[in-house]
C-alpha cells in the first residue's frame, strides 16, 4: 500500500508551504533485518577509527558512546528492532567514506571530506537487494560510514551537562543523528523550511545542533514514527475534507479521518489529536472520526495507538502525524504604510498580518485603480514626477478569500512624511479613487538586470 | 518484514548507490560573510558529475559564471568551479541530505570557501546555508531569494518557480553583505567546527583588533585544539 503521506503532500505543495515532518532519505533505503545468516548484514556491526576523538578520554569511552547511540534507536523507540554490535578498530587515517565492506566511524575528517560548520556526515551504500515494510520499498543498505569533522571538541554526558561546558559538542547526540541517516532517515526539517513545530526542531534528525546541548540524544516521536515505518509496526490514516471543501480553506473547515483496514489488526485503542487544543477523541474501534476546525491556523493531526503485537514483544505504541495537513484561514487582513523618501519617491512598507503560514498567497498593488498595471510584489517603490495625489490599493488573497484596502498618498519633494492604512478604517476602492488615479503621473521605476 | 519479489530488482539496481547526510552548526549571515572567501552572484552554466579514482561516491562540479562580486578576488565574468556532494552517473546516484544542489540555468547568491585539498575547487560554505536561489519578480525586476526550490530535470526554469506572497529580496541581503565587507566587520568570535586553523587564527586576530572582549576560555580551548591537531589525534 502506498502511504497517504506521499499522496497528500504533493497536492498540498501546490497550495501552501509545508511544515515538514520526518523523511526518509531519497530514494528510500533501509537495512534488511532478516539478513542474519553467515555473511549477513544484520545486526549492524560497526568499526571505529583507532583514535580517540578530541574531548573524549579513552577508546573505551568512544566505543561505549557509539554503542549507546545505536541503542537509542533500538531501545528508545517503541517496537524498533534496530540492533548493532561492536566490531574492531580500523586505521583512522586511511578509512573514511570509501566503500570497504565494513560499517565504519572515523574521526578528525581524515580525508578532508567536510567543510566549515559541518559536525559530521554519514553515507551509506546499498546492495542490489530490496526490502519492503509497511508498504514502502527500500533499497537494502549494505554498509555505512560516518565521518566526524576536525576542529571540533566533543564531550560526553558529564561534559555537556556541566555548568562549565564551553565549546563542546555532544558526541552522542551527533552520533545518534548520523546513525539515524545510516539507517535511512532524512532531516525532520531542512534549512529554509518553516520549522516552527517544536517536535520537528527537537527531533534527533533536525539538521543543526549547537554546543553544550544534548537535546538530540534521544529520538523523539517524530523520529520514532519514521523508524516504525521502516522497521517496525506503523499506523496510518486517511483524511478527507467534508463534501465540497478542501483541506485548505476558510473557517470553519470539517474533515473526516479513517484508518485503513490493513493497519487495524493489532490496534486496541485509537487516540486522535486534531492540533487545535480541542479534546482528544479516544476509541477502541476504528470508526470514522469527524472534526471541525473553527479558527485560523495550520493544524497537525496525530493518531496515537496502543497495540498488541507479538513481534513487538507484546503491547506497543505507535503514532502517525500529518504535519500541517489542515490549513484554515480567515479573510486576509492587508495593511501598509508608506514613507516619502524625497524627490517624489514613495517607499511602501507591507505590514499585513500574514496570519497562519500560507493564508496569504498573493499581494497585488494597484496604483490609481489601473488594474492593467497592477504589480505582484511584496513592497513596491513608486517614483512620481510631482506632488499630485495618488491612490494605492493593496489586494491580498488566499484560501480565506480576498480583501483590499486603499489609501491616498501624496508624494513630496522632501523626505520623511508618511502614513499607514489597514483593513479597519480605510475606504474600499471606489469610483472616486479610480478617477483620482486617472489624473496622475505614475510610472513605477522598474529595475531590470 | 518481507522480502521483495525479484521483479523489483530493476528498482534495486537503480538505487544501488551511496547516500549521505550531515549535521551542521547554524551560521549567521554575518558569519557566512566573514568566513567566506568568495561571495558572488552568479549563473550556473553547467553541472557535471564526477567520480574520483578509487572512490565510490559521486560529486557534482557546477561551473558558475560570476555576474557580481560582493567579496573576494574575482571579477565579473570569471568562472568559479563549485564541487559538492551528490550527483548521478548513469544509474548510480549519490545523494547528500543537506548538500546544496546546483542546476544549469539557475541564478544564485553564494558564499563559497576553498576546499582543503591539493586540487582545490570552491565549496558552498555551510552546505545549504551558503546558497540562495535568485528568482526575478516579473512585475518589478527585483530578485527574490529562495532557500528551497523544487527542481526537476537538468535545466532550471526560473519562470516556473512560484514565489511566496511574503518575499525576501536579494538587495537587502546583498546590501548587508556589501556593508559588512566594506567596514571589515568581524562577527563575534567563536571556534566554528571545520574552519581551517589559518582562518580561525585570522578570525581570532581580527576579533581582538576589532576590540571584542573574548571569553578567556577561548585561549585555552584554541590551544587545546591546536595541540590535538598537531599531534594528529590520539
Amino acid at each position: 500500500m502506498t502511504r497517504s503521506r506521499f499522496l497528500i503532500l504533493p497536492l498540498l505543495l501546490l497550495v501552501v508551504p509545508l511544515l515538514g515532518g520526518w523523511k526518509f532519505l531519497s530514494p528510500p533505503r533501509a537495512w534488511d533485518i532478516t539478513d542474519t545468516g553467515p555473511g549477513g548484514t544484520w545486526p549492524i556491526e560497526f568499526h571505529a577509527g583507532d583514535v580517540v576523538p578530541q574531548g573524549l578520554d579513552t577508546h573505551e569511552e568512544k566505543w561505549d558512546l557509539i554503542q549507546q547511540s545505536y541503542d537509542h534507536w533500538g531501545e528508545e523507540v517503541p517496537c524498533s528492532p534496530i540492533e548493532a554490535v561492536q566490531g574492531a578498530d580500523i586505521n583512522n587515517s586511511t578509512q573514511g567514506f570509501g566503500a570497504s565492506g565494513l560499517t565504519t566511524l572515523t574521526f578528525n575528517d581524515p580525508t578532508n571530506a567536510l567543510g566549515s560548520s559541518t559536525l559530521a556526515a554519514a553515507l551509506s551504500y546499498t546492495s542490489n537487494g530490496v526490502v519492503t515494510n509497511n508498504g514502502v520499498t527500500f533499497a537494502a543498505i549494505a554498509e555505512s560510514h560516518i565521518v566526524f569533522n576536525d576542529w571540533v571538541v566533543w564531550g560526553d554526558a558529564a561534559d555537556i551537562s556541566a555548568a562549565s561546558c564551553f565549546n563542546r559538542h555532544d558526541f552522542m547526540s551527533t552520533t545518534t543523528h548520523e546513525i539515524g541517516h545510516t539507517i535511512g532517515l532524512g532531516h525532520s526539517c531542512e534549512d529554509g523550511e518553516a520549522c516552527s513545530d517544536p517536535l520537528l526542531r527537537g527531533a534527533t534528525m533536525y539538521w543543526s545542533g549547537g554546543s553544550c546541548s544534548s537535546a538530540k540524544r534521544i529520538p523523539n516521536e517524530d523520529d520514532a514514527a519514521a523508524i516504525n515505518v521502516a522497521y517496525g509496526v506503523s499506523i496510518d490514516f486517511e483524511i478527507e475534507p467534508a463534501d465540497g471543501q478542501e483541506l485548505v480553506g476558510p473557517a470553519p473547515l470539517t474533515a473526516s479521518m479513517d484508518v485503513p483496514s490493513e493497519y487495524q489488526a493489532t490496534v486496541v485503542e485509537y487516540e486522535w489529536n486534531f492540533g487545535d487544543g480541542t479534546e482528544h477523541i479516544i476509541t477502541t474501534t476504528a470508526e470514522s472520526v469527524e472534526h471541525t476546525w473553527e479558527e485560523e491556523g495550520q493544524y497537525t493531526v496525530t493518531l496515537s495507538i496502543l497495540g498488541e503485537d507479538a513481534e513487538c514483544g507484546g503491547e506497543y505504541e505507535a503514532e502517525e502525524r500529518k504535519v500541517g495537513v489542515v490549513l484554515v484561514c480567515n479573510e486576509p487582513r492587508p495593511a501598509f504604510e508608506f514613507v516619502n523618501e524625497g524627490d517624489f519617491t514613495v517607499q511602501i512598507e507591507n505590514v499585513s498580518d500574514l496570519g497562519a503560514f500560507g493564508c496569504i498567497t498573493d499581494f497585488v498593488w494597484i496604483l490609481d485603480g489601473d488594474e492593467d498595471s497592477a504589480l505582484r510584489t511584496y513592497e513596491p517603490t513608486y517614483v512620481f514626477d510631482d506632488n499630485s495625489s495618488h491612490t494605492v490599493t493593496l489586494r491580498a488573497s488566499g484560501p480565506g478569500g480576498e480583501t483590499e484596502i486603499t489609501q491616498t498618498i501624496d508624494p513630496t519633494k522632501q523626505s520623511g512624511e508618511g502614513c499607514s492604512a489597514s483593513v479597519a478604517g480605510t475606504e474600499p476602492v471606489g469610483l472616486l479613487a479610480l478617477l483620482i488615479g486617472m489624473m496622475g503621473l505614475v510610472p513605477l521605476a522598474r529595475r531590470r538586470r | 518484514m518481507h522480502r521483495l519479489s525479484p521483479a523489483l530488482l530493476l528498482f534495486a539496481l537503480l538505487v544501488a548507490a551511496p547516500a549521505s547526510a550531515t549535521t551542521m552548526v547554524e551560521l549567521s549571515q554575518d558569519e557566512l560573510t566573514y568566513i567566506a572567501d568568495l561571495v558572488v552572484e552568479a549563473e550556473v552554466e553547467v553541472v557535471e558529475a564526477e567520480r574520483e579514482a578509487g572512490q565510490n561516491w559521486i560529486k557534482s562540479i557546477a561551473t558558475l559564471k560570476i555576474t557580481r562580486v560582493l567579496k573576494g578576488e574575482a571579477i565579473e565574468g570569471d568562472r568559479a568551479l563549485v564541487r559538492e556532494w551528490g550527483g548521478r552517473i548513469d544509474a548510480d546516484e549519490t545523494i547528500l541530505e543537506g548538500a546544496p544542489v546546483y542546476t544549469a540555468g539557475e541564478r544564485v547568491l553564494v558564499f563559497l570557501e576553498r576546499e582543503n585539498r591539493p586540487d582545490a575547487m570552491w565549496r558552498t560554505l555551510g552546505m545549504t546555508q551558503g546558497k540562495f536561489t535568485l528568482i526575478e519578480e516579473v512585475d518589478t525586476g527585483r530578485d527574490v531569494i529562495l532557500k528551497r526550490v523544487a527542481r526537476s530535470g537538468l535545466e532550471f526554469v526560473e519562470a516556473s518557480v512560484p514565489l511566496p506572497a511574503a518575499r525576501r529580496y536579494s538587495d537587502a541581503v546583498i546590501d548587508a553583505v556589501i556593508e559588512r565587507v566594506s567596514m571589515d566587520y568581524v562577527p563575534p568570535y567563536s571556534r566554528i567546527p571545520g574552519v581551517p586553523q589559518w582562518k580561525d587564527d585570522q578570525f581570532h586576530t581580527d576579533a581582538l583588533a576589532a576590540g571584542q572582549e573574548l571569553d578567556p576560555r577561548w585561549e585555552a580551548a584554541r590551544a587545546e585544539m591546536i595541540s590535538f591537531q598537531d599531534g594528529g589525534g590520539r
